[in-house]
């Protein structure tokens, strides 16, 4: 066995720059010499826990800035009342959200509050980020996400759906507000839908813990365990009680979690499916498909025909186009369509 | 103008440690490191008022500071990466930890990477560390993005000589980070 290989997929795997067939490679490898599993392991634990930044002593800004303040008085130039770029770039700064996302995202991002970063996702567009405190974001299509990381707390506003895969801090609780709804996590993975235009919000834990309550119950919270959803009606937000909160579970097929398992993307499970860039659905009219795949593929729909809306379906699909998409729900119901780039006729 | 130095100081005290040390590695006393870096910041504060946004703000930082460093090792003529590795800075092959504690593990990892090239090691930080990509690293640096990977892979095989030094005793569980 050549050692360099073995350095060159750790490396590779440790950057995160492993391909497909060098994931199969490095897990054939591994597969021979269980022994280069655990020296993975363990350098992907010093990988991923690098120092912290000191923070600079407080007066070393006020020198800098002292001396640029002297430099600009010789250069006198008019000011101009707007936001400086640098402003975005200051908050996605607190936020953590630079090293993720290329500045122009920020310039772009629109209005923000102050101190909060913002990033929001187009139809057919999905996005991962890393938060500083380390949390993972996957952003599904359509969505809007603010954060606010700070000292004392990690607050998320969220427009649309997130996975959240949470990094412990007992210190700075993480809160996630939709609405009038808010999951307060302890340190977990978990999934909000919160589309404005969908009937329902939706909050699926698949490990750890999360709390579940509205702006008018603060004090009635409701706990997850794993592998169980609730489902609140958009509408009555506002005035549900959190008593009445239904809490369901979920199936998967795979094989139940683990303790003491890393978070692990279930792809098994419909409320998950996308973050593998899977669009699963069960028992949906053709209506509400037509609104995932709008999402989805980043297209419009428009029904001519409203006795096919009603169609219900079930099934997944991952790497297909969106007419090989449409042409697979054909085989189970009677329609036509017609894909005019942008927009899709179906009647 | 007090609430856009607010928003300036958390941009300064949020990138200004790595920076620092990001000098230093461009090998650079810390006195010179922090100089230039608050030089950096000084002349982004000048262009503040300019309409057009930096792209990719980080490596340019990044790229503005390694500039100022070639820079200040040219006046002193002195410019060069030194190529030798540290050997003599992990111990004889033969010297075993019975220990096997986290902390100390990643102390012991440490001075492995501290034990690299300066190009090798600010390679390293500027990947683990800052999460820049192979590419990024080049263009701060101003080398290819094979030398990147090149550095890359030699570190690992560096970590993974330290981690048979540590003591070869991974069949025991690791405690939690």
């Amino acid at each position: 066995m050549n050692a360099h290989r073995l350095d060159e997929l750790i490396t590779a795997k440790l950057s995160g720059t492993l391909d497909e067939s060098g994931q199969q490679e490095l897990a054939a490898l591994l597969e021979q010499h269980p022994e280069w599993g655990t020296e993975l392991g363990l350098l992907e634990q010093y990988w991923q826990s690098p120092p912290a930044p000191e923070a600079p002593a407080a007066g070393v800004f006020d020198k800098m800035m002292t001396t640029a303040l002297a430099a600009e008085e010789t250069g006198n130039a008019p000011v101009i009342k707007r936001m400086r770029w640098w402003k975005w770039a200051a908050a996605a700064a607190v936020a953590g959200l630079l090293g993720a996302l290329s500045y122009q995202a920020w310039w772009h991002g629109g209005q923000s509050a102050a101190g909060a970063a913002l990033v929001a996702t187009r139809n057919g567009e999905r996005r991962q980020l890393i938060l500083s405190d380390g949390s993972i974001v996957h952003l599904n299509a359509s969505s809007r996400l603010t954060c606010q990381l700070n000292a004392r707390s990690r607050e998320i506003w969220l427009e649309g759906e997130a996975y959240f895969e949470v990094a412990p801090d007992a210190a700075r609780p993480f809160t996630v507000h939709a609405d009038h709804l808010n999951i307060h996590a302890l340190g977990t993975a978990f999934n909000v839908k919160a589309y404005p235009g969908d009937a329902l919000f939706e909050t699926t834990l698949l490990q750890g813990a999360v709390e579940v309550y509205t702006d008018k119950t603060p004090n009635d919270k409701i706990r997850l365990r794993p592998y169980e959803k609730i489902a609140v009606a958009r509408n009555q937000l506002r005035e549900l009680p959190a008593g009445k909160l239904e809490i369901k579970p979920v199936v998967s097929k795979a094989v139940t979690a683990k303790a003491g398992m890393q978070p692990a993307i279930d792809s098994t499970l419909r409320e998950t499916a996308w973050v593998s860039n899977r669009l699963q659905f069960d028992s949906v009219n053709f209506q509400q498909l037509g609104i995932l795949l709008e999402r989805w593929y980043g297209i419009q729909i428009v029904f001519r025909n409203d006795a096919v809306k009603q169609y219900v379906f079930s099934g997944s699909f991952a790497s297909e186009s969106v007419t090989q998409a449409l042409q697979a729900l054909q085989l189970t119901e009677d329609f036509h369509f017609e894909n005019k780039g942008t927009q899709i006729i179906i009647y | 103008m007090e609430d856009d130095q607010q928003s300036f100081r958390q941009l300064f005290n949020h990138f200004y440690p790595g920076l620092v040390r990001f000098a230093m590695d461009l090998t650079i006393s810390r006195e010179a490191a922090e100089e230039l870096v608050a030089d950096v910041f000084i002349q982004l504060w000048k262009n503040r008022k300019q309409e057009d946004p930096i792209l990719y703000f980080k490596t340019y930082l990044y790229t503005a500071v390694r500039n100022r460093c070639y820079n200040h090792h040219r006046d002193q003529q002195k410019h060069q990466w030194l190529e030798l590795e540290a050997e003599d800075a992990l111990p004889a092959e033969d010297e075993v930890h019975p220990q096997l504690e986290w902390k100390e593990m990643q102390r012991w990892l440490d001075r492995a990477v501290e034990s690299l090239s300066p190009q090798g090691r600010t390679i390293f930080r500027l990947v683990r560390e800052e999460g820049f990509k192979y590419k990024e690293v080049a263009d701060i640096l101003g080398i290819s993005p094979r030398t990147v990977e090149t550095q890359l892979v030699r570190a690992t095989s560096r970590l993974r000589q330290a981690l048979h030094q540590y003591g070869g005793g991974f069949n025991q569980p690791i405690p939690g980070r």
